[in-house]
């Protein structure tokens, strides 16, 4: 190894080198700001575009050429990228970061392809925070759930399951009992309908205007009996209109995700673990289509989302971690995405359509060295072995959260809305991306804004008489307001708290 | 004082940050905003050793973040890379620069650190927030691929007492 110390070793810096960092640092010292950086990186964008907006003021109406030139001179400095940009395009870009007006629908994406992911900042919890954390948790409270949060005009709805006794005639295979989903529609949380669906394991639903169609399984099944896939539509008035089943021919069926529009409905599901299968149903619940595309591994799905005529469709397993199905109008997968890095795993965990574009809901955390793959209980491979070898079982909870706060970084990815590609576009360390969805009137789109729920480790423990390999924390749930122009325009402290285990 | 700490310090932290990050510009970001954070939040040193390690778990630190960002600039370039070596280093040195860069970031890292800093394993791993076990796996396995260009240590002939006695302590 003295061929490497020596190579190695020689490396020097040059005086060229040494003289530009010493100039770059001492402009940034002279003028605290960052427009001395040479590219600003992880700092936030706002607070650069604040300064900006602030150092450039009075710009008065120049020739069109003397107005490209400092569109172009300003592209330079910042280190912003122009690729694809027309003359026009880079004007228009230019004026607005520095009028901070973000109008024009290409703003956004020179901002994230030139500066890639920015941080925000949260800070440390402090005792105010663990305090409040162990009160709420000695309150009662019931996390309710997203199918259950109302939406823009005050709908909810919520299920159950209950246990139905069989008649002795339909009694197959031995089984005595089946599950039935009760499942009800409230407004402003009053009760419209209530319908009980036989034999039906819930899986999902979505609105179709004031109908509601859900989706889900039949619970008698076993390895002599298929999973069959079950589809009903119900009325306002709690009356089935439709009802659809399995179309496949597969022995296990099942449909995860819904959209409604005009045409009807199209179902994203899973077809004997390892094909992705899409239906697509008019409004009178008649197959219009129903493809089926096999994947190279076992997955499920966890959301999707409409990107342009086709689909996004995120998909899981976790050896192999998250990849991003794009589909075509009918679902037939036409490619896709692994987001990965070299140090880091992903997991996503929500999407949501916003202005034309997808976002993703994700968090990052560093790749183990220890073998058994990534995600889940993986993540906190490293952080065991740390307990395990270094403090002999014990650790106190503030150096284990501080260890876990270290482990995660929430991310919103904004996927390229032509090829789907996803890119970092806001980060939040110490905590885990969690809820996206879409606030406010569609009949008002530049009004609507995205919602981005991230939970932000607080208080992590660690019991060994409970479990050896788990650890468990509080986080807080902090919600992060985007405009329509991807700006961000509040950060809120929810008081809601929501559990961490692996 | 910016100057007195470039001197001492510039050469070993811009080796780290262009060996890991293996283009010239995402370097000179990486160690530029490393100096800047010691002027703006350096905490009070126990004495050299720790100034030291200080700078470079900030350094790697920052080369993470950058290696983080999945669509920065992620070209590698040798020439770039080779440009700093010294003159009488450029010859054979080219070859197992290629050989080094072929490394994921986390390997070029432990092999600055240990060859060239003369970190041990329990250093090391205190400096990169790793565990010791961590520490010795990325070592062996950068050795490992890398005993083609090694010049005979790496070999078939068995390590050197001195080599041995390093990585018991580790």
């Amino acid at each position: 190894m003295n061929k490497i110390r020596e190579t190695l070793g020689s490396i020097r810096l040059d005086d060229e080198t040494k003289g530009r960092i010493i100039a770059g640092i001492t402009a940034v010292q002279e003028k605290d700001t960052l427009s001395a950086r040479r590219r600003p990186r992880t700092a936030v964008v706002a607070a650069a575009v604040i300064l900006i907006v602030a150092s450039i003021s009075g710009i008065a109406v120049y020739a069109e050429k003397a107005e490209y030139d400092k569109a172009v001179r300003f592209f330079d400095e910042y280190k912003l990228n122009s690729e694809g940009l027309t003359r026009n395009d880079i004007k228009i870009v230019y004026k607005d970061i520095s009028t901070g007006r973000f109008s024009y629908d290409k703003t956004m994406d020179v901002i994230v392809n030139s500066v890639g992911g920015k941080e925000l900042f949260q800070e440390e919890p402090d005792r105010e925070d663990i305090e409040a954390l162990w009160n709420y948790r000695n309150e009662i409270h019931i996390f309710v759930p997203k199918e259950a949060r109302p939406d823009q005009d005050g709908v909810s709805f919520e299920y159950e399951y209950i246990e139905n006794k069989l008649p002795p005639e339909s009694r197959a295979s031995g089984m005595e009992f089946c599950w039935d989903t009760s499942f009800r529609k409230l407004k402003d949380g009053k009760e419209v309908w209530k319908v009980q669906l036989r034999d039906f394991n819930y899986n999902g639903h979505v609105k179709a205007g004031e109908d509601t169609i859900i989706f889900g399984t039949n619970t008698l099944y076993d390895s002599n009996t298929r999973m069959l896939a079950r589809v009903v539509m119900i009325g306002n008035d709690g009356k089935e209109k439709w009802v659809f089943g399995s179309p496949g021919e597969s022995r296990r069926e099942e449909y995860r995700r819904g959209f409604w529009d005009e045409g009807g409905v199209t179902l994203f599901g899973v077809s004997e673990f390892d094909k992705l299968i899409c239906t697509r149903l008019d409004p009178a619940g008649e197959l219009i289509s129903h493809r089926s595309s096999g994947q190279p591994v076992r997955f499920y799905i966890e959301t999707a989302a409409r990107l342009g005529d086709g689909y996004l469709v995120l998909t899981r397993n976790y050896d192999q971690g998250d990849t991003v199905l794009k589909t075509d109008g009918s679902g037939v997968p036409v490619d896709s995405y692994v987001y990965d890095s070299e140090n880091e795993f992903y997991t996503i965990r929500d999407m949501a359509e916003f202005g034309g574009r997808v976002f993703l809901s994700a968090y990052a955390v560093p790749k183990t060295d220890i073998e058994g793959g990534y995600g889940g209980r993986h993540e906190i491979a490293d952080i065991l072995k740390y307990i395990f070898d270094e403090k002999a079982m014990e650790i106190e909870n503030e150096e284990l959260t501080k260890l876990l706060r270290d482990n995660y970084t929430a991310m919103l990815m904004l996927c390229d809305p032509v090829t789907g590609a996803p890119k970092e576009f806001y980060s939040v360390k110490g905590s885990l991306g969690a809820d996206l969805k879409v606030d406010g009137d569609p009949a008002q789109p530049d009004l609507l804004k995205l919602v981005w729920d991230v939970e932000s480790i607080t208080e992590a423990y660690f019991s060994p008489a409970t479990s050896s390999f788990t650890i468990g924390a509080g986080c807080h749930i902090y919600r992060y307001t985007f405009g329509i122009d991807g700006g961000l325009e509040s950060q809120t402290e929810t008081g809601e708290v929501a559990g961490f285990m692996r | 004082m910016l100057e007195e700490v470039i001197e001492r310090y510039g050469d070993m932290l811009f080796r780290i940050c262009i060996v890991s990050l293996a283009n010239r510009q995402d370097a000179e970001d990486a160690l530029q905003e490393t100096f800047l954070r010691y002027l703006t939040r350096a905490p009070e040193f126990n004495d050299a050793e720790h100034e030291k390690a200080w700078l470079i778990k900030v350094a790697t630190n920052i080369c993470k973040d950058l290696h983080r960002s999945i669509f920065r600039n992620t070209h590698m370039d040798i020439d770039e890379v080779g440009y700093f070596l010294a003159a009488e280093q450029k010859d054979e040195g080219t070859g197992i620069l290629e050989e080094v860069l072929k490394l994921k970031p986390k390997y070029r890292e432990i092999l600055i650190l240990h060859y060239v800093e003369g970190y041990k394993i329990r250093e090391i791993a205190q400096i990169l927030n790793i565990s010791t076990q961590a520490a010795k796996k990325r070592l062996q396995y950068a050795r490992d691929r890398l005993r083609v260009a090694a010049d005979g240590d790496g070999g078939s002939k068995p390590p050197s007492p001195s080599a041995s006695k390093e990585e018991d302590e580790g």
